[in-house]
């Protein structure tokens, strides 16, 4: 094997390798430069499986365990690879989707790298993994050591509950902790570098000349489904791409309850690349209105400058662009409660039910009214965190449209305690946003939730609402590829005339059979409501056909009801067309998940 | 010589099974509001048109969402007479299905406006339980029988319009595809003696149609002289009908009217009915069944824009065409017997009838029954029907007859229509907006080029102004506007009349006779509004200043040379 190092190469390129850098961005550069070589030699090896342990090897070896949904955990997993073996340390990287259970009681050292869902469930990936380990049949595990890095969401109650239980059980189990978990907001690379820089300082470092052996795993460019993409892109959450809007327009008829947009992002000249099924995070503004609804609620000065990370701006400036306003944490609650030392904001935060009631649809301007207190700018400001990016699914394919970005973005606007509240970047992006305007974006790779490898491979979307957008990519790109598979789509939404979003495009594939079938639950057109999952019951006979053979099952949209509502129906169909029992349907879907054939996309 | 290639709807009729095609597949489907092109000819013979809000084409296509598809549903009532129930029940069908209105149209029908596919069956289903239907509301069949409505004012007013119900019946399609799609299979009242049926061998039959139907829409039209409220001669069939001592004596028969034609093609022209001559009451059904096997047989099938009757007539020649009607009915026309009419609108206010009731007529303007505010039409009429023990009677100029009211009733009628000024409102009008109709147009007739219900009040408004100003407010001028050359609201029987061409701009027309006898005459092309204010204002200037005693407007621009008269179809474009 080569050396990389040794090929000719651009002094002032290695200059700013070696000189800018942290150590331990060095040391995740080396690993990934060696990654990319070994790549480059075709000496691609699969990732996904859990080797056996090495015998007689010098040093104990490390398995790295992720449970991901989206591909975010096996990211900061690979990182911690890549920077242990630049270390020397001997590592073996495993999805706990393969992770054989009983090989636990084997290992020395595991690192735990796991994300959190909705309210405080594991990813499908790690559920059977989770539930062994919580049950009454997992070992002791005394000569266990291990790390926990949590990936989480701070807008959700159970914030990293996930990972917080997989902590608190190896403990409970007799494993030793060898460096404290870290839970990470959606902003997880900072807190994901800290966690591998403290577990490397608290780990010994390995027998030396380890470091020439290692088995090295890539970093990167999430690989599936034979689409893989190849290059990093450029612009990261970190630093986003400014991309200019192209298309704005309404999705809903005249007369909706709905308010739905259609926007077209230009990608042009960021050498960004997306796969259909990936993400696309927006940096919002909060609205100007909200703004001054807390300006006026703390009494506080908006032109008064302040220094915020290193910059001086004037308070209403940070409020409107660095900072979370729209949605109340958990973590901002505890602080204000110090701050304030009230005994009814305490009292919330001790009863569970009581704060996830009191967290609904409240926004900061809500807090400081119904709990005024005297504060400064700089007070206020320790509370709040920094405005993260929200990810839309993208609802376009590359294939299709290259160099461009189509988005489904449906405008959140409720009215609480009698005053208008909205979702801060969907109405940024309906209120604010206009043709050419710039908006700061980037792609979020979603690993898993990406069209079968093989063309003839049917699949079946559900997804109603705004749901819908990432299966008008897939079939945008089923279409341009020609590919064979039948593609077959339950959408669902209020109502028929002003609610079938991109009705057209759907009826323009039906015609042209890009588009195999295409079944509809419009709620509010008739007396009852009928909604995508009884459609699904009413198809179930050609639905169970087509998982037998294979098809790949997809959901996007709402998490609370419909992804629920819609594996209930999944399992009712398998009950029923296979003539078995609940118990077998059950393990029928676990099985699909576990081949990554029942995909969800829900938020 | 090769097959002559008919036109598509031919294959149509022919392929669709008795009028059924696909439509019971259109209406299940759940993707869009649109049934499958074919059927969207054959639902018409169901009473139905498909149409578009156009207003949101546009806006719609921009929302990647299908043009908002609904249908036009006309409900035939032969002879327009119609009960207090039926109305009731047409009013609560606007408010649950249509837009809300109701459209008195200019062939004595309702229509329905807006209705939804996915509520097409439910809303039929509702005005069949009412007996009332939309069976050959449109389509290549004979469609809504019209007749004089005022048919209490005399025993033959009312003989007319028994044989007006004669008449719709025998040519209704006997087809059973209508009840088999909208009512899954049944009539609602079984007991009622419906005119679809199978036929011997248990398979559809239509003994007088065929399979393939007309070659094109039939009209036929009955009047009473000296009323020419039904404009009998732009009917395929019109049936003037002859009075001794106070019997109905039999029919003047005309043949071969139609107005509609297509801008820019001389070929096609609108035309008044030609005369056949007189037969007794007993033999008029025959007589209608010969024309319209005739017109079965030797109209033209190739080409849709020469299919009418008068195309056919034309062709043949008057003589010929008269002889083979003889022939199939096996009869002689003898010399039509002497008839007068004097004009074509509607009386309007308080008749008393031969039987001690009274008729109270409504203008309607441009057909339209809705609540607007400070005017809650829609509402008073309904509340009327609720206490109402006479009838409802559709005229043939969008107009509102309420009909029979027994004198004890009166007062309340009155009352309940003073509250909000409806009857008022009919009173107040210039008797030139008492006599204007305007077709549908925009938004939703596909059809349209330019406005004219939605429009044509707000131009009489105008009109009005210079009409007051040389005293003409109490002289009656037919005024009539249409979206398009096609002739529905029978513009080229208007004295004035407007012709849309693109949206703002109309040709302009003068010189019908008032009574219905003689066609107009193209007098400007391509006016706005201004242009046609413009344009109007010295003729009506004139006509104050220089009428002769009783002359009508249609007349009177003739003598003075305006236009030339139109004698004949044929020398409509001259």
């Amino acid at each position: 094997m080569t050396t990389p190092i040794l090929a000719p190469i651009d002094q002032d390129l290695l200059q700013r390798l070696t000189n800018g850098p942290t150590v331990l961005q060095q040391m995740w550069l080396s690993g990934y430069l060696y990654a990319l070589a070994s790549q480059s030699e075709a000496t691609q090896q699969p990732l996904q499986h859990a080797q056996a342990p090495p015998e007689n090897s010098g040093q104990p070896l490390i398995t790295v365990l992720y449970g991901s949904q989206t591909g975010n955990s096996k990211k900061a997993a690979q990182k911690a690879v890549a920077s242990l073996q630049a270390q020397g340390w001997k590592t073996n990287l495993a999805d706990l989707n393969d992770y054989p259970t009983r090989q636990l009681k084997t290992e020395k050292r595991i690192l735990l790298v796991v994300s959190t869902q909705g309210e405080g469930e594991p990813p499908a990936s790690a559920e059977e993994f989770y539930q062994w380990l919580m049950s009454n049949r997992a070992p002791r595990l005394e000569g266990l050591e291990y790390a926990v890095c949590a990936l989480g969401d701070k807008s959700y109650l159970k914030f990293c509950q996930t990972g917080k239980d997989f902590d608190a059980r190896l403990e409970a189990l007799g494993a030793r902790r060898l460096s404290a978990r870290v839970d990470c907001d959606v902003d997880f690379e900072t807190p994901v570098d800290a966690w591998i820089q403290q577990l490397l300082k608290d780990m010994p470092a390995p027998a030396s000349g380890a470091a020439k052996s290692i088995a090295v795993q890539h970093f990167g460019a999430a690989k599936s489904n034979g689409h893989s993409q190849e290059k990093l892109n450029q612009y990261d959450r970190k630093s986003p791409f400014q991309a200019a809007l192209l298309v704005k327009t309404p999705l809903n008829g005249r007369g909706s309850q709905k308010e739905t947009w259609h926007l077209e992002f230009s990608l042009e000249g960021s050498g960004i690349s997306y796969q259909p099924g990936d993400a696309l995070g927006i940096y919002p503004q909060n609205p100007p209105a909200l703004v001054k609804e807390v300006l006026y609620a703390a009494m506080l000065n908006g032109n008064k400058v302040i220094s915020y990370n290193g910059r001086e701006m004037p308070f209403r400036q940070i409020l409107l662009k660095e900072v979370e306003l729209s949605v109340l944490t958990k973590e901002l609650l505890e602080k204000y409660a110090t701050w304030t030392n009230n005994a009814r904001i305490k009292a919330i935060l001790a009863d569970p039910a009581a704060l996830k009631s009191f967290l609904y649809r409240r926004n900061v301007a809500d807090l400081l009214r119904e709990f005024p207190t005297a504060l400064s700018e700089e007070t206020l400001l320790q509370f709040l965190r920094k405005i993260p990016p929200r990810l839309y699914s993208i609802a376009s394919s590359p294939e299709v449209y290259p160099d461009e970005v189509h988005l489904t973005v449906a405008a959140v606007r409720y009215l609480f305690n009698d005053r208008a509240h909205v979702g801060a970047a969907s109405t940024f992006l309906a209120d604010k946003v206009e043709i050419d305007d710039r908006v700061a974006v980037f792609v979020e790779q979603n690993e898993y939730f990406k069209l079968p490898e093989n063309d003839q491979t049917d699949i079946i979307m559900v997804g109603p609402g705004t749901g819908v957008a990432p299966f008008r990519a897939f079939v945008q790109s089923r279409a341009e590829r020609g590919a064979n598979g039948k593609n077959w789509l339950f959408f669902g939404n209020p109502h028929f005339e002003t609610d079938f979003l991109y009705q057209t495009e759907w009826l323009q594939h039906l015609k042209q059979g890009t588009l195999d079938r295409l079944d509809v639950a419009f709620s509010r057109d008739q007396k009852e409501k009928i909604y995508v999952q009884q459609r699904l019951l009413e198809r179930s006979k050609l639905i169970y056909e087509r998982l037998e053979n294979g098809a790949h099952f997809y959901v996007c949209g709402d998490k609370n009801r419909m992804a629920a509502d819609v594996q209930q129906a999944v399992r009712q169909v398998i009950e029923k067309e296979s003539g078995k029992d609940a118990e077998y349907a059950e393990a029928y879907v676990k099985n699909l998940k576990k081949q990554r054939r029942y995909l969800e996309d829900v938020y | 010589m090769a097959e002559p290639k008919l036109s598509e709807v031919e294959y149509i009729k022919a392929n669709s099974d008795y009028l059924r095609g696909t439509l019971a597949k259109s209406l299940e489907n759940p993707l869009t509001g649109a049934l499958f092109p074919e059927d969207t000819h054959l639902i018409k013979f169901h009473g139905a048109y498909q149409q578009t809000d156009r207003d949101l084409d546009s806006e719609r296509k921009a929302q990647k969402l299908e043009p908002l598809y609904s249908l036009m549903i006309r409900i035939r009532v032969p002879g327009g007479v119609a009960s207090p129930a039926q109305w009731l029940r047409m009013d609560a069908l606007a408010d649950q299905y249509g837009n809300g209105t109701l459209k008195l149209t200019t062939r004595q029908a309702f229509q329905l406006h807006g209705i939804r596919k996915r509520h097409l069956k439910a809303t039929i289903q509702g005005f069949n339980e009412v007996f009332l239907d939309s069976l050959a509301g449109c389509g290549d069949v004979n469609r809504n029988v019209m007749c004089s409505p005022n048919p209490n004012e005399s025993r033959v007013h009312e003989a007319v319009y028994q044989v007006s119900k004669a008449i719709s019946d025998a040519f209704t399609p006997r087809t059973t595809a209508y009840y088999e799609v909208f009512m899954d299979g049944k009539p609602v009242d079984e007991s009622q003696p419906f005119q679809t049926q199978k036929g011997a061998s248990g398979a559809d039959e239509e003994p007088v149609y065929g399979k393939t139907y007309l070659p094109r829409k039939f009209k036929i039209a009955l009047a009473v002289p000296p009323f020419n409220d039904t404009d009998i001669f732009a009917n395929d069939i019109g049936l003037i009908a002859i009075e001794q001592n106070g019997e109905l004596l039999g029919f003047n028969v005309a043949a071969g009217g139609g107005l509609g034609m297509t801008f820019g093609m001389p070929e096609t022209f609108p035309r008044l009915a030609d005369m056949l001559g007189f037969v007794p009451v007993n033999e008029v059904l025959n007589v209608c069944e010969a024309i319209i096997t005739t017109q079965r047989d030797h109209g033209n099938r190739e080409n849709r824009k020469f299919s009418r009757l008068k195309y056919t007539v034309e062709r043949m020649g008057l003589d010929t065409f008269k002889a083979e009607v003889e022939r199939r009915a096996g009869i002689s026309f003898t010399e039509p017997l002497p008839y007068r009419f004097t004009h074509s609108g509607d009386p309007l206010g308080w008749v008393k009838t031969h039987d001690g009731h009274f008729n109270l007529g409504l203008f309607i303007e441009g057909g339209r029954i809705l609540d607007k505010p400070g005017f809650p039409l829609k509402t008073t009429l309904k509340t009327l029907a609720l206490v109402h023990d006479g009838d409802f009677r559709l005229t043939g100029n969008q107009n509102l007859v309420i009909g029979n009211i027994s004198p004890q009733k009166r007062p309340i009628v009155e009352a309940i229509l003073d509250k909000y000024g409806i009857l008022e409102a009919t009173h107040k009008q210039t008797a030139l907006r008492q006599n204007s109709i305007a077709c549908v147009a925009m938004n939703t007739c596909t059809l349209a080029f330019a406005e004219a219900e939605r429009y044509l009040p707000t131009l009489i408004d105008k009109i009005d102004t210079i009409v007051r100003a040389y005293r003409l407010d109490q002289t009656a001028i037919n005024i009539r506007m249409t979206g398009c050359p096609n002739g529905c609201g029978r513009p080229y029987l208007g004295e004035i009349a407007f012709i849309g061409r693109s949206p703002g701009y109309y040709n302009m027309y003068l010189g019908a006779a008032h009574n219905g006898e003689r066609l107009n005459k193209l007098y400007k092309e391509m006016l706005d509004e201004a242009g046609i204010l413009r344009e109007i204002e010295p003729v009506l200037a004139d006509f104050a200043r220089n009428r002769q005693h009783a002359e009508t407007f249609g007349d009177f621009v003739i003598r003075q040379g305006y236009v030339k008269a139109t004698t004949h179809g044929t020398n409509f474009h001259d």
